[in-house]
Formats: C-alpha cells, structure tokens, sequence
C-alpha cells in the first residue's frame, strides 16, 4: 500500500473517532439542525465540557454546588426555534419524531405534561445506567402561547438529586418544577 | 602560487557606518508599517466571518472602526492606564483579560436581514469551521443577530479565544480575540453576579 495513502487514512480514523466521541456517549442525543424560521426567534447553544468547566468558574464561590455539577457535564445543546404557521407542523412533528426516538432507544420518559390552558406541552426524558446514575436528559417543549418550541439535551454523569439544581444551574424550567412537585403522570 | 591568488582576489567589501544605519533605518521602517497596517487591519479570523456574513446578506459594509491590537500593544495601553487615577478597578481588570483583540465595526443594510438569517448562521458557520472554529450560540431576534465561535477543542489552555459576530439593526460588528478568564471571574465575584450562560 502506498505510504501516502496509509499515513491519510490513519489521520482520517483518528480525526472520525475524535469527532464521533460525541455521538458514541451514552446520554447524546442527535438533534439535528434547526433552521430560523423568517422573522421567528433562534437560539442555538452548544458546548462541550472545557467551555462549561470555564462557565462553571463563574458560579464556583457563590453556589458551588452549581459549579461542581458543572463540571460533572460534557455537553449542553439547547435550541429555542420559534414558528409560525409555514413552519408549525414541522417543528411539532419534529418534537414528536424525536419523542419517538427517544422512547424506542430506551430512553426514560419521566415527565409528560400537557396544559391546555397554558398551552404548553413539556416532555422530559433521561437516560439511566444500571446504577441508576443519569447519562443523559433531554427536554422537549412545545410553547404554543409563545409560538416556539426548546429542545435540552444535557450529558454528563448527573444523579437524580441533582435534577433540579441542574435545571435552576440551566434555567430549564421544566426541570427545576420536576424535582418540587414530584413525578407527574402522563396526561 | 598563493601570493598571486592573494594579489588576484576581489577586495573585501566593508559595509560603512552609514550603510548600517540605513539598514537598520529602513528596517524599522518597515517594522512600523507593518505594525500600523496590523493595527488598524481585522484578525484573519475575523475578516473571513465579516466577508462571509457581508457576502451572505448581499450588502456593503462601510467600515467605522477596525482596529488590532496584540499583546505588547495591550500591554503599553496597561501600563499607560496605570497612571490614571480614577480608573474603576473593574477596568483595570476587564483589560487585563484580554491578551490580544481585533475589532472591527461596519454599517451595513438592514432590510430584510432576519430574513437571510437562516443562509448567513449557514454559511458563517461553513466558513469558520474551515478555519477550526466551532459555532457554540446562534441567536435571532428580529434585528439582532449573534454569533459566538470558539476554536474547536478549546478550554484546555489558560487563554480562550473567541471569535464573535453582532449584527444589531444597521451595524455589523466583529470582534476576535484571546481572554483570560480568571480577572472576568473575579469581576463578577465582586459584582456578586452570579453569571448564567444560558
């Protein structure tokens, strides 16, 4: 074989399985790409764990709590997409899909709330290990009264006693009134 | 035989005082240029973000304010800094953070920009990740736009860079360069802020 071409494609390996660590944690869910729909609010955040330990820093003295289970993350994915009535369907199918998804991989659906009268409707799921330590949460919502739809993916080795500081570390909402009100049945 | 090869040979050329310091001259010269050119130029990073997110709108951009600064640059503006008495503390501090910066501010069109957002997040992030960034926020706002760029497999080190995009109503402005994140944290811990970053 030529030198050339096995020296390449040894760099290309690495650089596929460095690039595939992601996708290969346990607790990583593949959103897929969201497109800002004409006028509507986009909000995309991803960040790995070095960025996060550095974020963590932030919180360190004041709530160190918060920063250790920071710390504890590898990865964040938050994507707020607004719709209107061209691109409705699409993003409340796409939640559905991605539901789906989830609960045929194994995932936990924990919580599953829809409120007619605030019209939201919230879905949380979370990957367990057997030692009952968390790999992963994902957040699906649907804000009808607010035109858009949040999806959460957090990855990290996270306890279910640090569901609800991790949701006011966050600010995801549907995680800080998980751990108040208790499990809730699916409506 | 070696006599003759002596008597035959070139003389020696003596470069004289005065061509010396011309050399030196010139080449301080041209030290200077290129630090005045550097200085009021945009960061490579930078100016491939600005060209992409300019060329996705489809506008002109009038440039107001392009300026670079490295380290020793920062550093003189530190040490000249030090003799202003009445500078808040938090200033001293937001300037020790930073190590190198390259800023650049431009007018630019505003019609119809949220609705090229979804083209320009595209094509910004195709371009900087061709340059070893990674997209890490995207917001769209109506007339606000944002983008914030980190170097793939950042964190490691002391030093962070980022690379960030405002287009906010007729402005567009890019900025890049290399924080420390420690004086920022103390920042905020004498603000007594707790920080969210989402």
């Amino acid at each position: 074989m030529n030198p050339r071409l096995f020296f390449l494609s040894i760099c290309s390996a690495v650089a596929l399985a460095a690039t595939s660590v992601s996708a290969a944690e346990s607790g990583f869910v593949d959103l897929g790409k969201f497109k800002p729909a004409k006028g509507c609010e986009f909000v995309e955040v991803n960040l790995h764990a070095p960025l996060i330990k550095i974020a963590a820093r932030f919180v360190d003295k004041e709530e160190p709590e918060v920063a250790e289970l920071l710390r504890s993350l590898k990865h964040v994915r938050v994507n707020v997409v607004g719709f209107d009535e061209t691109n409705k369907e699409e993003t409340t199918n796409r939640v559905e899909a991605i539901r789906s998804e989830l609960e045929g991989q194994g995932w936990i659906k924990l919580v599953t709330v829809k409120e007619a009268e605030q019209a939201e409707d919230v879905g949380v799921y979370m990957k367990m290990r057997e030692d009952e330590s968390i790999d992963g949460i994902v957040v699906t919502v649907i804000d009808r009264s607010d035109d858009k739809a949040v999806f959460v993916n957090v990855v990290g080795n996270i306890t279910p006693e640090q569901i609800s500081a991790l949701g006011e570390g966050l600010n995801i909402e549907p995680l800080t009134k998980l751990q108040l009100k208790g499990r809730k049945k699916s409506v | 035989m070696h006599a003759e090869h002596a008597a035959t040979a070139a003389p020696r050329k003596r470069i004289r005082w005065w061509q010396w310091l011309l050399m030196i001259g010139a080449a301080g010269v041209v030290l200077l240029a290129t630090v005045v050119v550097n200085a009021v130029t945009l960061a490579r990073d930078a100016a491939v973000l600005r060209d992409e997110i300019v060329a996705t709108l489809g506008v002109d951009a009038k440039t107001t304010v392009q300026v670079s600064a490295g380290p020793v640059l920062l550093g003189l503006a530190r040490g000249g800094l030090s003799f202003v008495k009445d500078l808040p503390a938090e200033a001293r501090l937001a300037l020790s953070a930073v190590r190198k910066a390259s800023v650049g501010v431009y007018t630019i069109d505003r019609d119809g920009r949220g609705e090229r957002a979804e083209a320009m997040f595209a094509s910004a992030a195709t371009a900087m990740a061709q340059r070893g960034w990674e997209r890490i926020v995207a917001v769209n706002d109506g007339d606000t736009q944002v983008m914030l760029f980190a170097p793939l497999r950042s964190g490691g080190t002391s030093a962070q860079k980022v690379c960030v995009a405002v287009c906010d109503e007729d402005k567009l402005i890019v900025v890049t360069g290399t924080l420390r994140p420690e004086p920022l944290v103390e920042i905020a811990e004498k603000r007594g802020a707790v920080a969210r970053f989402l």
